[in-house]
């Protein structure tokens, strides 16, 4: 069965439940699901929010040209700034990349993670994966600035440990 | 005694004899800053408008000027709201203002593309602090003549991704400096006539107030992290329309030109090329018909990324090599450089030739790769699916941050421009997905046409 780059992108929004709120979860859950063995073959970059893909933008349009998600928006209350709501269109009768249960397991416990907490795993993670940045901390502080704060930095890191991804993995 | 400067965009730009101006103007004569004047701001866009040869150099120093201004602004409004101005960070701003482009590479982000596809996740931001910081170069012994510790400040100031005080606004918000030169510099040099800015009101309508810096979804737990920031009054908020819009249309008709982004696409070819031969040994490296000695070889080399090869490199020296480039013994190689030599571009097909429903134009632009995919992967066709632009996302990058969103006040309360004005809610993100060609022949091909250019 054809794999096709959509196919990465429905089957997220599935297993988080049918629907997934904000672009930059969509791209951290991919990111790192990546990381834990799912091979969507996108290319990543660093950018404002960390890892972030062009090819996984690009799935994305085509999972709703194809009719497979549609894309909703919703705005924030207090200022009114916009975010993007993907809802699944059309179910998933047979998962062809999320085949492995634990990777679906995930792709839901992410779903519902803080998006500053994902940030900043998939952050450190790409720091010393792909900068090889060995005082990581030092340079996510420096970049996040207060983003680390208010314990997310923490949390951060406690997800990676559940994860088994590195930094936080490797340093036991 | 002052100095003096004239520029197109500002007129004439004094450096007066304040410490601050006078550490601009010694930086401004450094190697590393002299450098920008052989990188231009809007790379190969000349490819396609003539008159945008205009470099980081001046955009530089227009930034520094712009900065200077919104310092007094940011000044203006703190006594406004009774506080106390800070002058400290008003020079880290300034600073880091003048030196924020020191690290672009040549052809800027064509050149991180080669790195990326190296493997190299280096981006001309972390190029820029390691090019103040380094001990090595003429920049920091400067800035640690002036104060000490002045290095890190900027360099850190330059590094963090979000802002936490009103200074920082001055060098990343929806009004900074960059983008205010940026935005008036590149309409005049490319000539384009679309979107005038209104700076003068603008400027007279920017307030300092706290917006939520966290990215938006629904259903936020806890107290949001606000910083103080730019916001306009709604006064002016037809400007502030126009001032989008300026943006929005260079990005259409300029940033995103489709011929520019071929340019682009070919030198990254080019250089693609010559980065796998210069990892090689001596006679790959002699395919590339550069002495060994040359920057770019130095730099590819193992271990060659260096802050002193960096700094080697621009979009001069790549010019000027494209003569020797043309006849070198790698097939890729001289037929790139003679083709850039003599503008012989690749042919251009844009998918939305195939009608405006997006699905139908996804499933041609699947036709097409499964159709050429041997020619894709030797990059005699190449594929282009990394544009897109709105009101705010960048080339190929993800939706802009909350401090580079443009906020009006409602009364005292900032609000998201898109909620205000329904001009601007309407424009949404433009995908552009184009297919560049090496024969015209198979671009004839990929529209379902015969060789002879009849539909098939």
């Amino acid at each position: 069965m054809a794999i096709e780059p959509e196919d990465h992108v429905a089957e997220i929004v599935a297993a988080a439940g049918g629907k997934l709120v904000s672009r930059i979860r969509l791209q951290k859950i991919a990111y790192l699901l990546d990381q834990l063995g799912n091979q969507s073959d996108f290319d990543y970059v660093y950018y404002h929010y960390g890892p972030f893909s062009r090819d996984l933008e690009n799935a994305v349009l085509d999972a709703e040209a194809f009719g497979l998600i549609k894309e909703e928006e919703g705005r924030r209350a207090t200022d009114g700034a916009r975010y993007s709501i993907f809802k699944l269109h059309k179910n998933i009768e047979e998962y062809k990349v999320l085949k492995d249960s634990k990777l679906r397991d995930h792709a839901r416990q992410l779903a519902d993670e803080n998006v500053t907490v994902l940030e900043l795993a998939a952050t450190a993670h790409w720091l010393v994966t792909y900068e090889h940045i060995g005082d990581w901390e030092t340079e996510i502080r420096r970049r996040k600035g207060t983003k680390n704060d208010g314990g997310r930095l923490e949390k951060a890191k406690d997800l990676l440990r559940k994860l088994h991804l590195n930094p936080v993995a490797s340093a036991g | 005694m002052s100095k003096r400067l004239r520029d197109p965009v500002h007129g004439l730009i004094v450096f007066d004899e304040t410490k601050i101006d006078m550490l601009a103007w010694k930086l401004i004569d450094t190697p590393e800053f002299q450098r920008l004047r052989r990188i231009r701001q809007l790379g190969v866009s000349e490819f396609t408008f003539p008159g945008a040869v205009h470099t980081r150099f001046t955009h530089s120093i227009g930034v520094f000027h712009t900065a200077r201004m919104l310092v007094e602004v940011v000044n203006r409004e703190m006594k406004r709201i009774d506080q106390e101005p800070a002058p400290e960070k008003a020079q880290v701003a300034l600073i880091a203002a003048l030196l924020h482009d020191l690290g672009h590479g040549p052809f800027s982000h064509t050149f991180e593309g080669v790195q990326a596809s190296r493997g190299v996740k280096k981006r001309h931001e972390k190029w820029t602090a390691d090019i103040i910081r380094s001990p090595l170069g003429q920049v920091s012994p400067l800035l640690e003549e002036y104060r000490a510790g002045f290095t890190e400040e900027v360099a850190t100031l330059l590094e963090k991704e979000d802002p936490e005080d009103i200074y920082h606004a001055v060098v990343s918000s929806s009004f900074d400096a960059d983008r205010l030169d940026y935005l008036r510099r590149d309409r005049l040099m490319t000539g384009t006539g679309a979107g005038a800015i209104d700076f003068d009101w603008l400027k007279d309508n920017i307030r300092v107030a706290e917006i939520e810096i966290d990215a938006p979804e629904e259903d936020e737990a806890g107290e949001p992290r606000k910083v103080p920031t730019f916001c306009l009054t709604e006064k002016a908020l037809p400007a502030a329309e126009q001032f989008l819009l300026a943006r929005f249309t260079l990005s259409d008709q300029v940033y995103f030109h489709k011929a520019t982004r071929c340019v682009e696409h070919m030198i990254g070819k080019m250089l693609r090329a010559i980065a796998h031969l210069a990892a090689g040994n001596r006679a790959d490296r002699r395919k590339t018909g550069l002495t060994e000695d040359h920057p770019l070889l130095r730099f590819f080399a193992l271990s060659g990324d260096t802050v002193e090869n960096y700094l080697a490199l621009d979009d001069a020296l790549v010019f000027g090599s494209l003569a020797a480039l043309s006849k070198a013994e790698d097939a890729i190689v001289s037929d790139m450089a003679s083709r850039l030599q003599r503008r012989r571009l690749y042919k251009t097909l844009d998918i939305t030739e195939f009608g405006a429903d997006q699905g139908t134009q996804r499933q041609k632009l699947k036709r097409i790769k499964t159709q050429f995919d041997e020619q894709i992967k030797a990059e005699t066709v190449m594929i282009d699916d990394k544009g897109s632009f709105g009101i705010y996302s960048e080339i190929g990058g993800e939706s802009e941050r909350m401090h580079k969103k443009l906020h009006i006040l409602e009364g005292e309360i900032p609000v998201e421009i898109s909620k205000k004005s329904n001009l601007i809610s309407a424009l949404g993100t433009k995908q552009l997905t184009r297919v560049y060609f090496a024969e015209d022949e198979d671009r004839n091909r990929a529209r379902g046409r015969g060789n002879n250019g009849n539909r098939a």
